[in-house]
């Protein structure tokens, strides 16, 4: 599984598109923290947190699903299509395929979600474990839908397509739910993380329940999948 | 002790059988061989008890384990239509088959074992590179890493060149000679014939034979041909008399030059024929027993290869 962790790891931090997208969420959080700390008046209002950390959060908030996918939306599939996966499923379980490549994809957002803090930490003069942690479980719930989609996928450009059509959408609906009272429309915020992200820490802990739920549906679906 | 045991193992597609009710037992340290056109479910079988692909019904055990996952880390298996990952060497691919397994090998075995499939010299090089007949032996080398109990070669031979064939099937019979049992899928009778201690012929997802070579031989076929060379000249009375009495006693026989053969039903009646012979006073210099060969079976049953 650890081989696995790794391989993917390895692989991410490699490709163009890891460098731009880690270049873009450091980048953005830099700029943030940097008018937060030349523009110290700015900040009465909110919190100096939030002052220094929002480009952190607009980033992984907006982008980081999209980015996610951008990244690991074939991380099963793409191995099922070239049929490298036939090999690995001869030396381990299936289950131990998918949570090697989750753990993978998760240990480099955390490597990127570090960067940025660590960055941000660097000018502000403090460490910021809130944004750090929120942004983690936000990305750990983008991993695990990415998972699933790639796990019922049987192509690259399926898993793309699904992808891109998901982090759009999963956003938009969430964010829809501010403005409508319907019941029907309501329920949406309490399955994404965007809700959870203004609440307490404590509340972070459900984003995680729904992440392992999610994670538990791709492991099943792929233990039922022929390759 | 039986290795490998299927029962009523069934795989369908859209309602059709590509393997139907398969049952049947690999015993320890044998070749078994998997013998059929392609098409005829080989593949499938040997996808269903190795976890690529999941059964429709039925039930079978490896190393007398339900779970195929329980006993992943004592096979090995060379999977039909699978690749490599084209930007890493072939030593990168076996240490990390190896790592996934738990395996922490030396670069000394993991060199040796490239030199078993005759990939020396060709570790550093990127897989995307290699021929097909490379990929194969690396291929080869990624089954045998983790030095199985169990090995699962499907169609280890095809594709590659005739030296690169040779030696693939020289591997498997020291590796077998090593005390490794060994299931293999071919569509090449010769191969089968020259290296599998038993056989199952499959057609249309359903195996038809299963034995020994010589129990499949016999069971499909009760002729053998006994060929004698005989002295240069023979006067044509005595020669008269020999063929009336084949030709009342066996009914199929032929005269050539200074060789006579005769189709018989069993090796009893050899010694009738060279009786006959010396009788009449005629000297025999060699006796040749042919038996049918697996072609000649295949043919007889028209399981086309």
């Amino acid at each position: 599984m650890w081989a696995i962790s790794l391989q993917e790891l390895k692989g991410l931090t490699k490709g163009i598109r890891s460098i731009i997208i880690t270049l873009f969420i450091t980048g953005i959080s830099l700029l943030f923290a940097y008018l937060a700390q030349e523009n110290g008046e700015l900040v009465g209002g909110v919190s100096k947190e939030s002052a220094y950390t929002g480009g952190l959060s607009v980033g992984v908030i907006f982008f980081g699903i999209l980015f996610v996918f951008i990244l690991s939306h074939d991380a099963i599939s793409k191995e099922s299509q070239n049929r490298t996966m036939r090999f690995l499923v001869t030396k381990t379980s299936r289950r131990n395929i998918l949570l090697g490549k989750a753990i993978g994809i998760t240990l480099f957002w955390a490597i990127v979600v570090l960067l940025s803090v660590s960055v941000i930490s660097l000018i502000a003069k403090m460490f910021f474990i809130k944004t750090f942690l929120q942004c983690i479980v936000f990305l750990f719930y983008g991993i695990a839908i990415s998972m699933l989609v790639s796990t019922l996928s049987k192509k690259g450009s399926q898993s793309l397509f699904i992808g891109l059509l998901v982090s759009l959408v999963l956003p938009v609906a969430s964010f829809a739910t501010i403005f409508w009272d319907n019941l029907l429309i309501q329920w949406i915020k309490y399955l994404t993380p965007y809700y959870y992200m203004d609440l307490s820490v404590g509340y972070l802990s459900i984003v995680v329940v729904l992440s392992l739920l999610i994670f538990g549906t791709s492991t099943i679906l792929f233990e039922k999948r022929d390759l | 002790m039986a290795i490998i045991k299927t029962n009523n193992l069934t795989k369908s597609y859209n309602h059709k059988k590509v393997v139907n009710e398969i049952s049947l037992e690999v015993n320890e340290k044998e070749i078994y061989g998997f013998l059929g056109r392609n098409g005829a479910g080989k593949s499938t079988f040997i996808n269903m008890i190795t976890g690529i692909i999941l059964p429709t019904s039925g039930s079978f055990e490896l190393l007398g384990e339900a779970n195929v996952n329980l006993v992943k880390k004592r096979i090995g298996v060379l999977p039909d239509y699978s690749t490599f990952y084209d930007s890493m060497s072939a030593i990168d691919h076996l240490k990390f088959y190896s790592n996934i397994q738990g395996l922490r090998p030396s670069k000394n075995y993991l060199m040796e074992t490239l030199e078993v499939v005759g990939l020396t010299g060709n570790e550093k090089q990127k897989v995307g590179k290699f021929s097909f007949g490379m990929k194969k032996k690396l291929g080869i080398a990624q089954a045998i890493i983790n030095k199985p109990e169990l090995l699962f070669l499907d169609e280890p031979t095809s594709g590659v060149d005739a030296e690169s064939a040779i030696q693939i099937k020289q591997l498997i019979k020291k590796l077998n000679s090593e005390g490794r049992t060994i299931f293999m899928t071919s569509h090449n009778l010769n191969e089968v014939e020259e290296i599998c201690s038993r056989i199952a012929i499959m057609s249309n997802g359903e195996i038809r034979s299963q034995g020994t070579l010589q129990e499949i031989k016999s069971n499909h076929t009760n002729s053998l041909l006994v060929k004698v060379r005989v002295q240069e000249v023979i006067k044509d009375h005595v020669e008269k008399e020999i063929s009336s009495f084949l030709e009342a006693n066996f009914g199929k026989f032929h005269w050539e030059s200074n060789y006579l053969t005769v189709e018989i039903e069993n090796e009893s009646e050899i010694p009738v024929i060279l009786r006959t012979l010396m009788q009449r006073k005629v000297d025999v210099f060699e006796v040749n027993v042919i038996e049918p060969s697996l072609e000649e079976v295949f043919l007889e049953k028209k399981v086309a290869i």
